[in-house]
């Protein structure tokens, strides 16, 4: 055997190999169908295909918030349903999950971390066009106080021309973030701005000073006693210590597991990380389930930005996917004219800026209507399904499907074995079917593709034109060497070219079926299996397969 | 002798080649009512796991002032009972909560008890979009057909065989009373899978190999094809056997549905389809020569 023509069935074992070592250690993700949990579906009410992404975009970021382990919120193809799997079947905590999903979207208007508007106080005045106006690449937006708001934004805006004020949605009140001291200095280091005009803040000063969300940096390593005698005396001196802003307050494990607890004893009962729980310090994972927060994970890509700041001269730059801007739900940053700053009660204002083009600058104001308009989300909501997994049950479908797996290769061994009566032959397509089945699972690893019931059944249709295909090329092989002439190489190429014009075909054929299907959120986990047992197939486990029983003919 | 000969020797193959859609045609009607699941029609789906004994007559008397038919299935696991209830009707959980705590259940058993209520509206849309997404599957897999044979007769033999299958399945399904679902409609496209998937290994050796007689073109063809289908029936018989012990709907449906449609698919590509070719070979002798393997590195 030379490596020159075996390349392909090399290519097979080393991927086989590679998805062992994925699925043992990166693990499979399993869908609530296996691990328990609940299956929602929403209704828009007319007119929500306008707002759906808006929607969904909130909508996660609520329940991301709740803490819920992998929770997903997938859009229908119809812009008017959204299908929301979340992992409890717990009453307490999804009647929690349906208040989120009813709940108002809470808009906040803030000056340097002072409220000035908040929820309902703050409107969209459409008596002025509408509420929003576009001129040029301009947008307007028109709003109007009422309530405390008007008094109490005249007071924390006086004197504070050319500041900056901050429009958050759904900012997290009740969290603090935890993080290491790396990235606290990282944070503490990088000047955060997001308005031509806006200075004077770092990263972590404005998530701690403007977002008011507490941040706690952790490090591992053991620090010197610091001589607290001293700090004690002379606060009972009355003297104040003021924290040296320019030094970052780093505590070491058991230091942070105080800071937890007395945020908790005031009421900060969630925690935001920038990782998974797992990756936490084990004291620290330790103290935050012992404490019973309510973790809520951001993790950080490495592509993802903590914030984009304004390049000199450069458009507005897209922060929505900011670290920083999902986190405190950041949307805008207006500097405060001269006008509102006198201290004067502030009955109504513009919000206003530019855009690159009209497209854009229309789309701004959009956005700051759907955000301004009280009531529930942008648009009406109804639940129209809520259908319970049951863990127990979940756990037993995963046994039977593995019983299942095995009485099919049986079965469908003992069909070949009788057709071809070659144990070598029947052993291939054994073999060949079950890396099959490796390499998708190794693929689902790998992507975190999250295996379902539906996935399942895509496998076992993968499988099911696998072993179909290893059947046609057997058959051209055998056939091709039978007729063995004088050029018997020739006729097995020729015999195994009309195999694979036959499995070309049906590949496209079953990829054209299966992409409208993808349409369908339920089926979905079935259609992109499908396809991507059928793309394994024809690219490594067919033309290995072929190699295969070229050899053993 | 071979199967060709057996049983195109001995029948007209004419008769062979209408004898599916003749079957398809009579089971029509059955096939356009098939009963229809409750995430099609509305209705409602409640799961019970419990560690007392469940039995179907007391679940049916005790929920009956709740809905008026339901169909109940009950099963052991790990110890414990477990009911699925689907009703056609909408079940409140106010109602379910007072009938089973008649029935003796405890408060803590009846809170994990939810009801999933499937309402009508969503499963119109359903109907629609399953519809749609078979018709477009369909029209994008009969380009597919086309682009590879680049001649109608055959590629017409291929998607009538397809039609057919879908027909037929429907049609038995329908008469022994199979409530098709969503996940129904996924095997109905796994099935146009796999009988393309033989058609093609058909069409491509008869018309691809034409230095030998039909006859053993034909014989060859339907020993593959015959190897094809018999895998496939054996993994779905073992679906269907595991499944007698859990309800697995989502691979249930698909088990049934393939079992159906694959006992269709035999005839209507060992009759019609295989009648189709045997009358287009005698036909035109020149046609067919012009079909060629161009894909894969010739």
């Amino acid at each position: 055997m030379k490596l020159k023509q075996n390349w392909r069935i090399l290519v097979l074992v080393v991927i086989v190999l590679l998805s062992i070592s994925l699925v043992a250690t990166k693990g499979l993700r399993y869908g609530i169908d296996f691990t328990g949990g609940t299956e929602l579906k929403l209704e828009l009410a007319e007119g929500g295909e306008e707002v759906i992404d808006s929607v969904v975009e909130i909508l996660k970021n609520r329940l991301n918030k709740m803490g819920l382990k992998s929770t997903q919120v997938l859009k229908e193809a119809d812009n008017r349903h959204i299908t929301i799997k979340v992992s409890t079947t717990n009453t307490g905590e999804l009647a929690d999950v349906k208040n989120i999903i009813n709940k108002q979207a809470v808009f906040e208007q803030r000056v340097e971390g002072e409220l000035c508007a908040k929820g309902d106080e703050i409107q969209l005045d459409i008596s002025q066009s509408g509420g929003a106006d576009i001129y040029g690449n301009n947008w307007r937006v028109y709003v109007k106080n009422t309530g405390d708001s008007p008094e109490r934004c005249g007071q924390v805006m006086e004197g504070k021309d050319g500041h900056m004020t901050d429009i958050f949605l759904d900012r997290p009140d009740k969290a603090f973030i935890l993080m290491d001291s790396d990235t606290c200095t990282q944070l503490s280091n990088t000047p955060f701005s997001n308005h031509p005009d806006d200075t004077g803040y770092t990263m972590l000063s404005f998530i701690e000073e403007r977002a008011l969300i507490p941040v706690v940096c952790y490090t591992t390593a053991v620090k010197p006693e610091e001589p607290e005698i001293n700090e004690t005396l002379l606060e009972e001196l009355g003297v104040r210590i003021r924290e040296n802003e320019t030094e970052l307050k780093t505590l070491d494990i058991n230091q942070t597991v105080e800071e937890v607890s007395k945020l908790l004893s005031e009421g900060i009962t969630t925690v935001i990380l920038p990782i998974r729980l797992e990756e936490l310090p084990q004291e620290l994972q330790d103290t935050i389930t012992d404490l019973n927060l309510t973790v809520a994970e951001y993790v950080k890509s490495p592509q993802q930005e903590f914030h984009i700041n304004y390049g000199a001269n450069s458009p507005r730059p897209d922060n929505s996917e900011s670290w920083i801007d999902v986190v405190t739900g950041l949307k805008s940053t207006l500097r405060i004219g001269a006008g509102l700053t006198y201290g004067n009660p502030v009955y109504s204002s513009v919000f206003e800026g530019g855009a690159p083009n009209s497209e854009q600058a229309r789309e701004i104001a959009e956005r700051f209507k759907i955000w301004l308009t009280s009531g529930n989300l942008p648009i009406k909501i109804s639940i129209i399904l809520e259908r319970p997994n049951l863990p127990e049950l979940g756990q037993q479908f995963l046994n039977y499907v593995g019983i299942i797996a095995v009485i099919a290769i049986i079965l469908v061994a003992s069909v070949v074995s009788i057709r071809y009566r070659k144990p070598k032959i029947s052993l291939a397509i054994i073999l060949t079917s079950f890396s099959e089945i490796i390499l998708i699972l190794g693929f689902a690893s790998i992507s975190s593709w999250e295996l379902d019931l539906a996935a399942i059944a895509g496998i076992i249709a993968a499988i099911g034109t696998g072993v179909d295909h290893q059947i046609i090329i057997t058959d051209e092989t055998l056939r091709g060497e039978r007729r063995r002439s004088d050029d018997k190489l020739w006729d097995i190429k020729k015999a195994i070219n009309r195999a694979f014009f036959i499995i070309f075909t049906s590949a496209a054929t079953t990829i054209s079926a299966m992409l409208p299907l993808m349409s369908i959120v339920d089926l979905r986990g079935f259609a992109f299996t499908s396809i991507v047992g059928v793309l394994i197939g024809i690219s490594i486990t067919r033309p290995a397969y072929a190699r295969i029983v070229e050899f053993i003919t | 002798m071979g199967y060709y000969e057996r049983v195109f020797s001995r029948v007209d193959y004419r008769i062979l080649i209408a004898l599916p859609p003749v079957i398809a045609l009579l089971l029509l009607p059955a096939a356009i009512h098939i009963p229809l699941g409750i995430d099609f029609t509305g209705g409602t789906e409640l799961q019970i796991l419990t560690n007392r004994d469940l039995t179907e007559s007391q679940l049916r008397s005790a929920l009956s002032t709740c809905a008026s038919d339901m169909s109940i299935h009950l099963q052991e696991l790990g110890g414990k009972s477990s009911a699925i209830i689907r009703t056609k009707d909408e079940m409140t959980k106010e109602c379910v909560d007072s009938a089973l705590g008649e029935a003796g259940f405890t408060d803590e058993e009846l809170s994990s008890i939810f009801p999933s209520v499937f309402k009508p509206e969503l499963g119109r849309i359903l109907i629609e979009r399953g519809t749609n997404v078979i018709i477009i599957a369909g029209i994008l897999m009969s380009i597919i057909v086309f682009l590879a044979f680049r001649s109608p007769v055959p590629s017409i033999a291929v998607i009538q065989a397809a039609i057919f299958d879908i027909l037929i399945a429907l049609g038995l399904l329908s008469l022994i009373g199979f409530e098709l679902n969503l996940a129904g409609v996924a095997a109905l496209l796994m099935l146009v899978g796999y009988s393309i998937d033989t058609d093609i290994m058909l069409t491509s050796k008869i018309l691809g190999q034409s230095n030998k007689p039909f006859g053993e073109r034909a014989n060859q063809a339907f020993v593959t094809g015959i190897t094809m289908t018999g895998t496939t029936l054996a993994a779905m018989s073992a679906i269907v056997i595991v499944t007698g012990f859990i309800h697995m709907d989502t691979i249930v449906q698909i088990a049934t549905v393939l079992l159906t449609g694959l006992l269709a698919d035999l005839a209507t590509t060992w009759f019609t389809n295989l009648g189709i070719l045997k009358w287009y070979a005698s036909r035109s002798k020149s046609g067919y020569h012009r079909f060629r393997f161009s894909i894969f590195r010739s």
